[in-house]
């Protein structure tokens, strides 16, 4: 595994280069969804249309409301970015890692969770009710659907009897991906990631016909943009790491030979989730808020705590 | 096998499949500045007045268009000429008010309000949403236009 400088240059470039074709393909495929080209003015079939976005949001004027709490205003979308890239930092991508970190599962999960609290203080600075309600709607969704993840991951940690990621992806080389042992982990794991990454249906925290925008009500320019940025990175890292912990991260064939094809089949894979993410949106109207918490409360945490019961026997019995 | 069903988000996936099929039908939109719609031959667009072949008008204010209005978009304003026969000085037409019900067209007598079939009208100001006399001649010099092509 390389670790140094570059490497770190390389993860943190790719996650700021991807999001603007990101947003790009996500119109496209929200639009050919619905049956209508999505971009198609600026350039050819619309390709610069990230650029044109860009341009708006830095020439937009940055308001902040009177009565806002002036610093929390200031540095909630900056909370949104860095709590991204850094989680983004310790996930190795095929066989470039920034930063190897023996409990990389576990900081990654903190640095993501972390984003969400930019939600929340957004919410809170910017003295407008709308935007109050839509930090109170995160917050409890962060308080929702963290525990069925933690355990959900549980469960995968029990498996794998480690926290860090090339140690799951060398396990999942001997014995197969990990999906196969634990579907419903899964299933949950996909459930929350959309959840923690705030998309339909689980956007709570936005809402234009509830909340007139939601926590972001009262951004414009830049620091609107930069939550987006925030909540599209943790889209990046999210996927990664569900293909590292249920897809066996970059193994594949040749992979070992060609370390190379490794960063591919990650970035493949990454990929699916990714479109996984806009087909969702294209699909499901976002959950009413009472269903939501019901879904995280009632279902998904004893599901979850039973299926740690299951990874646990699953352990004890085959000696994995 | 409820439970089954919902355990295996049966319901779920079905409306995914729907998505994802949609997805490589062919688009169904017109780009709109760049490509448009020909509206239908008895489309309600905005108004205009129609002139006589010799060229004099065809209005002769006798208010049957403003009186049958339902929201009294129609103003007219009128003298008595050398004759004593009314003499039309100006018709406004509200856009902003009008909902192109088409009232006026079946009101008046001599076929001089017609509707056209231009639907884009969008103005930066509310003023020159309404429209006086010599627009509406100039929206008729259209219309008798599209009129002698189309029917």
């Amino acid at each position: 595994m390389t670790s140094n400088f570059l490497s770190l240059l390389f993860v943190v470039g790719l996650m700021l280069v991807a999001v603007p074709p990101i947003t790009y393909l996500e119109r496209k495929v929200l639009g050919h969804m619905q049956q209508r080209p999505g971009p198609m003015v600026v350039g050819f079939h619309g390709l610069l249309q990230p650029l044109a976005d860009a341009i708006k949001l830095i020439f937009k004027e940055d308001i902040v409301p009177r009565g806002a709490d002036r610093l929390l205003f200031m540095l909630a979308p900056s909370f949104s970015v860095f709590g991204a890239l850094l989680a983004a930092s310790v996930v190795p991508i095929g066989f470039i890692q920034a930063v190897p970190l023996k409990s990389g599962l576990l900081f990654v999960m903190a640095m993501s969770a972390i984003s969400i609290y930019a939600l929340v203080l957004a919410g809170y600075a910017s003295n407008s009710k709308y935007s109050f309600l839509g930090g109170m709607r995160a917050a409890a969704q962060v308080l929702g659907f963290e525990l069925p993840m933690g355990f959900a991951i549980m469960a995968m940690v029990l498996l794998y009897g480690t926290l860090d990621f090339n140690e799951m992806v060398k396990w999942q080389q001997e014995h197969g991906w990990g999906i196969f042992y634990q579907p419903v982990a899964f299933l949950l794991f996909l459930f929350m990631m959309v959840a923690e990454i705030g998309r339909p249906p689980f956007d709570l925290p936005e809402g234009e016909s509830e909340l007139v925008g939601g926590f972001h009500t009262e951004y414009s320019g830049m620091r609107f943009a930069a939550f987006y940025f925030g909540e599209y990175i943790n889209i990046i890292v999210l996927s990664l790491i569900v293909s590292l912990l249920f897809l066996g991260g970059w193994s594949g064939p040749f992979a070992k030979e060609y370390p190379v094809l490794g960063v591919i089949y990650h970035l493949l894979k990454a990929g699916f989730f990714i479109f996984l993410t806009f087909w969702l949106r294209a699909t499901f109207p976002r959950y009413r808020f009472d269903q939501m918490l019901s879904i995280m409360w009632k279902i998904m945490l004893p599901v979850s705590i039973v299926n740690v019961f299951v990874a646990a026997l699953q352990v004890f019995l085959f000696r994995l | 096998m409820e439970v089954l069903k919902k355990a295996l988000f049966t319901d779920l996936l079905k409306g995914m499949r729907v998505t994802l099929r949609t997805m490589f039908k062919p688009t169904v939109t017109l780009h709109y500045p760049f490509e448009k719609e020909k509206p239908r031959k008895r489309f309600r667009g905005i108004h205009a007045l129609k002139l006589n072949p010799d060229g004099s008008l065809r209005c002769e204010a006798c208010f049957l268009c403003a009186t049958m209005c339902p929201s009294n978009v129609i103003d007219m304003e009128m003298t008595e000429g050398e004759n004593g026969e009314k003499v039309l000085v100006d018709f406004t037409v509200d856009l902003t008010r009008c909902l192109f019900c088409g009232l006026c067209v079946e009101a008046c007598p001599r076929d001089a309000i017609v509707m056209t079939d231009i639907y884009e009208f969008s103005q930066y100001s509310v003023d020159k949403l309404v429209l006086h006399k010599e627009d509406l001649l100039k929206l008729g010099e259209y219309y008798q236009k599209w009129e002698r092509e189309n029917k």
